[in-house]
């Protein structure tokens, strides 16, 4: 269980890294999304979010940028560390990106990155307390068979 | 890059549309497609190419029609949207200028004209919605189009040459095979590629042959180009395509100043049309360019009609009450002198 929050903890890390880099690449660089899809995919740090792969091969296929990340997030939901509702925001996102000015394009990642943040603070508070508890619970049975043995 | 054949450029601009509207193209004779200058997508109409000089409609079965028929393939708004994504590479904030202009570069150089409802800020079109039709214009590259211009032109030395001609005349093609010609014979060139048409640079490469010794500055507004060039790259010759504003001809200027030769381009049918033209007249006046070049509006792109030298384009301007007015600030009227 508290792996788990652990592992929580790490993608939404890596969403909001995601989207940084993606702000930071249509702001300086009008950088076309197939390619920032494929720097993301190929880099060490975003490498690990599967879907981003799965995305560019169903780009590179002739797919519309669109039903390639519905169908990359798709895919690797079930594996996905998160709740529902984040999958559904990461859904939603890839309706938005690349349909509008680099204005509004940063408006809407900016939007996402605080809900996504919402959900990491939340994530990291429980997995804190989590891992409190655990701890507290390990020594707790160690003293008791410590105890038992005495 | 490999240079691509004329028919694989057709079926590469033909990739741009839907599958089931791409087809029809990838399935025409080798002749006729050879033939395709444009592909035309319009919301509710039939399907159109441009074969040289005549708009053909697809029928369903394939057939090409100059008139639209109940069996002529419709294209939908579904079909324009879909067509409009790929063309920005599924990224509208990449392209967000040029869409406000009307028009996108794609890889290897096509152009397409887009046709919608414009989106005014502050009495400036800041970009468009509902797409409702499209024009893509097929790149070609054509090696031997600027030979004519070299031999008559610039068998011993390089000239600053102006290219004329009305669109679709090949003035784009001309300077691309000038460009790529001078390289080859030990000119440094530097090629100001406003709209990625002349080099069709994608992800840092050209797509067409520039030759060896050409500097390209893709997406530069021609003016501050020119001045980088100038500053920057030391070039026996700057190449760019349809000049016209006051920023544009004050870099010309400068660059003749530094010794620097300027081929360009303008829309002009022939010199009449030229006189109209404030900026591109004051830079001949200037001595700017030493040669007129007007293209054939039909044919094979690059055929010359007529090659002036630009003191002859002054002399009879002088005669001409417009060009008097033009040059001096006066009103653009055309008043008929008796000689």
């Amino acid at each position: 269980m508290c792996r788990k929050l652990i592992e929580k903890v790490k993608f939404l890390e890596k969403i909001i890294g995601m989207l940084d880099y993606f702000s930071a690449q249509i702001s300086y660089s009008r950088q076309p999304v197939p390619d920032i899809i494929k720097a993301l995919a190929c880099s060490e740090r975003f490498g690990t979010l599967l879907f981003l792969q799965k995305c560019l091969e169903e780009l590179n296929s002739g797919q519309t940028f669109q039903k390639a990340w519905c169908l990359a997030v798709t895919y690797y939901k079930k594996s996905m560390p998160i709740e529902d509702e984040d999958i559904s925001r990461l859904l939603a996102l890839g309706e938005y990106i690349g349909t509008t000015d680099s204005e509004e394009q940063n408006k809407t990642l900016v939007l996402y990155q605080k809900l996504f943040t919402q959900s990491y603070e939340k994530a990291k508070s429980e997995s804190s307390s989590h891992s409190r508890m655990y701890t507290t619970l390990g020594v707790l049975s160690g003293l008791g068979l410590a105890v038992l043995i005495l | 890059m490999e240079p691509m054949s004329s028919l694989q450029r057709v079926d590469d601009a033909a990739g741009l549309l839907a599958p089931h509207l791409s087809r029809y193209i990838y399935e025409l004779s080798d002749d006729k497609k050879g033939q395709v200058r444009e592909i035309r997508l319009r919301c509710g109409k039939p399907l159109a190419v441009n074969l040289t000089d005549k708009d053909l409609f697809f029928q369903q079965d394939g057939s090409l029609s100059s008139i639209c028929t109940l069996k002529s393939v419709v294209v939908t708004k579904e079909d324009v949207s879909e067509c409009f994504k790929k063309l920005c590479g599924y990224s509208v904030y990449s392209h967000q200028n040029e869409i406000a202009s009307g028009f996108l570069t794609v890889k290897n150089g096509h152009r397409a004209g887009i046709c919608g409802t414009a989106v005014i800020e502050n009495g400036k079109v800041v970009g468009l919605r509902d797409i409702s039709s499209l024009n893509i214009r097929v790149a070609r590259e054509i090696f031997g189009a600027a030979d004519e211009i070299m031999n008559r032109i610039m068998t011993n030395k390089t000239s600053s040459v102006l290219i004329c001609g009305a669109p679709a005349s090949g003035k784009t093609t001309v300077l691309r095979d000038l460009a790529r010609q001078l390289s080859l014979r030990n000119t440094r060139v530097a090629v100001v590629d406003e709209r990625g048409e002349l080099a069709a640079t994608y992800c840092g490469q050209a797509g067409n042959n520039l030759g060896p010794r050409c500097d390209v500055l893709d997406g530069y507004p021609k003016g501050k180009g020119m001045m980088i060039a100038i500053k920057c790259l030391a070039p026996d010759v700057i190449i760019c395509d349809e000049i016209g504003t006051e920023e544009e001809a004050n870099a010309i200027h400068t660059g003749l100043n530094c010794g620097v030769c300027v081929i360009a381009s303008a829309h002009a049918y022939d010199s009449t049309e030229l006189y109209h033209k404030k900026q591109i007249m004051r830079l001949i006046a200037l001595g700017a360019f030493e040669y007129i070049v007007f293209l054939k509006n039909v044919g094979t792109p690059g055929r010359v009609q007529e090659v002036i030298k630009a003191g002859e384009i002054i002399a009879q301007g002088s005669r001409s009450h417009l060009y008097r007015n033009n040059l001096f600030g006066g009103r653009d009227i055309y008043v008929p002198q008796a000689y």
